[in-house]
């Protein structure tokens, strides 16, 4: 399944064996935000949370999602299997707060996925790793998720948070810890422990995507490729690494939906949509993807300009003119802004407002010219500062040929400037002996930039040194080159 | 990356393409000829022309001996522009033509569409 067919995928599924547990009073947000591990306080009621309470060694004791519908009502939903436990929870520690709890049993609760889910204003969030929207009322012109989709997003994404499976695992072995935990909003039961766990070599196992070239009862398919998702021990959290599951071998695997923030998912429908516009003879299509875009992402600048610009061709000047007054908005300083503004009041005859938009462009534009030239000063003080780097470097090198630390400093330096091939000779020097993943990364790298072949060996050899220095991200990047 | 045919945002002539490589002999040989538009000029929008690397987001024209690389917010001002190149004693070096531009400067090197 393809990223942007995912980003519009406008389908919707129910789950019923979910119930809400509220809370009600002056006290509830207040109060659920000390016990759980994902910030309450604040959280406005156009956008749901996942949460959890956890035992104080780290432990999901239940997890649910959480939407503040005013400062005194917070709703949890919770899958019915946990709801007996969260009700427990919250009533072992209410001391002298002022709230009730109440339970309403077996509601119908819609999930609506895709990137439009996310302007309907309240309750958005995500699942599978892709924008979604919870409503208590069916919406129209969604289909309906079939339970294989349903697999194949929760398998592709790594990430199936609905159901009570996450029950007594440590959090920090769970896609919760990315999305149901946050470290800085004060203390909850178990943050010790959690911080702890980070802080020490993380997760020690996390759900990660594997696929052969067979099928097997659990695997969905994809491209030719056979996939299941599985709890990945740290060693084995390396692309390409061969794992052994139920005794079939399977290979790593890049998840395929990958998490993305909202400005990551729109950003790849705005260069779909300039892409529509480049190829289409109109811009209609174009035009229906900014809009969503927009009422997705309101602040998202480029495409807002972009739709001014199309509107402006086809002398739609009104609407561009609103358009580029809400980038304003957002950006008084917008040269190109102020510029369209000045030239779509001329067409219009709006001579004043013309010339008081054009007279703040060049304003600006002259500001953007004395900034320009401040850089290009920093420019040329950094090129300075890197010709003495290099010749301390160079001078280091001519009284030892492979000090190591001048070797990977100088190297760094060509490797910025594109200079593979004299960072890669360099690196061979010492490369051997080495008994640091940095330098078989470098080395590798500007091999790779220089459209040599890679040494399986010394790929294999690499990730090993990487992994027995705890350093997982690396050996990723390392197992990426091949 | 988004690899366009030649034409499908600008059209460069042959002529623009032969300057272009001498040019970019003398630049030190970058990446791409970075066609763009900026705000300013005395028609209120500028094109700018440079050479510089690659950008992911990249819409990219594919020449033999150099691309040219558009950003996807200049491809919304430039489908349609054809990049001309004048030489001679009246010539005024490069060139851009746009059918879309409501206004052009004397100069050539300021529009508004």
């Amino acid at each position: 399944m393809k990223i942007i067919e995912s980003l519009l995928l406008k389908k919707s599924f129910l789950k019923k064996q979910f119930d809400i547990v509220n809370l009600n009073g002056p006290d509830a947000s207040e109060y659920l935000h000390r016990q759980t591990t994902n910030k309450v306080v604040g959280l406005g009621n156009e956008v749901f949370n996942w949460n959890t309470f956890i035992t104080l060694g780290g432990k999901i004791e239940s997890y649910f999602i959480t939407i503040c519908e005013d400062t005194n009502l917070i709703n949890l939903l919770v899958d019915s299997e946990m709801t007996d436990l969260v009700v427990e929870r919250i009533k072992k520690f209410q001391i002298i707060e002022e709230f009730e709890v109440n339970v309403e049993k077996n509601i119908e609760l819609y999930f609506h996925l895709g990137l439009e889910a996310l302007s309907f204003g309240e309750r958005s969030g995500q699942l599978f790793n892709l924008p979604a929207n919870i409503s208590f009322e069916p919406r129209d012109n969604y289909d309906e998720l079939t339970e294989q989709e349903e697999l194949f997003l929760s398998v592709l994404s790594t990430q199936n948070l609905l159901g009570s499976k996450l029950k007594n695992q440590l959090l920090v072995n769970t896609h919760l810890s990315d999305i149901g935990l946050n470290l800085n909003k004060g203390c909850f039961p178990g943050q010790e422990a959690i911080s702890k766990l980070i802080n020490n070599r993380g997760a020690s196992k996390f759900p990660c995507l594997a696929f052969r070239d067979e099928a097997t009862d659990d695997t969905i398919e994809l491209d030719n490729q056979f996939f299941c998702c599985f709890q990945a021990k740290r060693e084995e959290r390396v692309f390409g690494t061969e794992v052994d599951i139920d005794g079939l071998l399977f290979k790593v695997s890049k998840t395929i939906i990958e998490k993305r923030s909202l400005r990551q998912l729109t950003e790849i429908l705005y260069l779909k949509s300039t892409q529509l516009f480049i190829e289409s003879e109109n811009s209609t299509e174009s035009e229906a993807l900014l809009k969503l875009i927009i009422s997705s992402d309101p602040t998202y600048e480029d495409a807002i300009e972009s739709l001014a610009v199309i509107y402006g061709r086809d002398e739609r000047f009104k609407e561009a003119i609103a358009l580029f007054n809400s980038l304003l908005d957002l950006n008084s300083e917008s040269i190109l802004a102020n510029t369209n503004l000045s030239l779509y009041h001329m067409k219009l005859g709006n001579i004043e407002t013309a010339e008081t938009f054009k007279e703040q462009a060049t304003t600006l534009e002259f500001a953007l010219k004395g900034q320009e030239y401040d850089q290009k000063k920093i420019k040329e003080e950094q090129i300075k500062q890197r010709v003495s780097r290099i010749q301390m470097f160079k001078d280091v090198l001519s009284l030892d040929s492979k000090d190591e630390f001048a070797i990977v400093g100088l190297s760094q330096i060509y490797i910025e400037d594109k200079m593979f091939k004299e960072a890669q000779a360099l690196l061979s020097e010492i490369v051997d002996e080495s008994k640091s993943p940095q330098v078989f990364y470098q080395y590798l790298y500007s091999k790779k930039q220089s459209k040599q072949s890679l040494p399986v060996d010394l790929i294999e050899k690499a990730i090993v040194l990487s992994k027995s220095k705890g350093d997982i991200d690396l050996a990723n990047k390392i197992a990426s080159l091949n | 990356m988004n690899v366009v045919e030649n034409s499908d945002i600008v059209t460069i002539t042959d002529k623009a393409i032969n300057q272009i490589i001498k040019i970019n002999e003398g630049e030190g040989a970058k990446e791409a000829l970075r066609v763009a538009v900026i705000g300013g000029g005395c028609s209120g929008l500028s094109y700018k022309i440079d050479f510089s690397d690659l950008k992911e987001t990249d819409n990219i024209i594919d020449f033999p001996t150099f691309k040219v690389a558009i950003d996807p917010k200049s491809a919304i001002y430039l489908k349609g522009v054809t990049l001309d190149f004048q030489d001679g004693l009246n010539g005024k070096g490069f060139v851009f033509n746009n059918p879309n531009a409501k206004n052009s400067c004397g100069c050539g090197e300021s529009f508004s569409v």
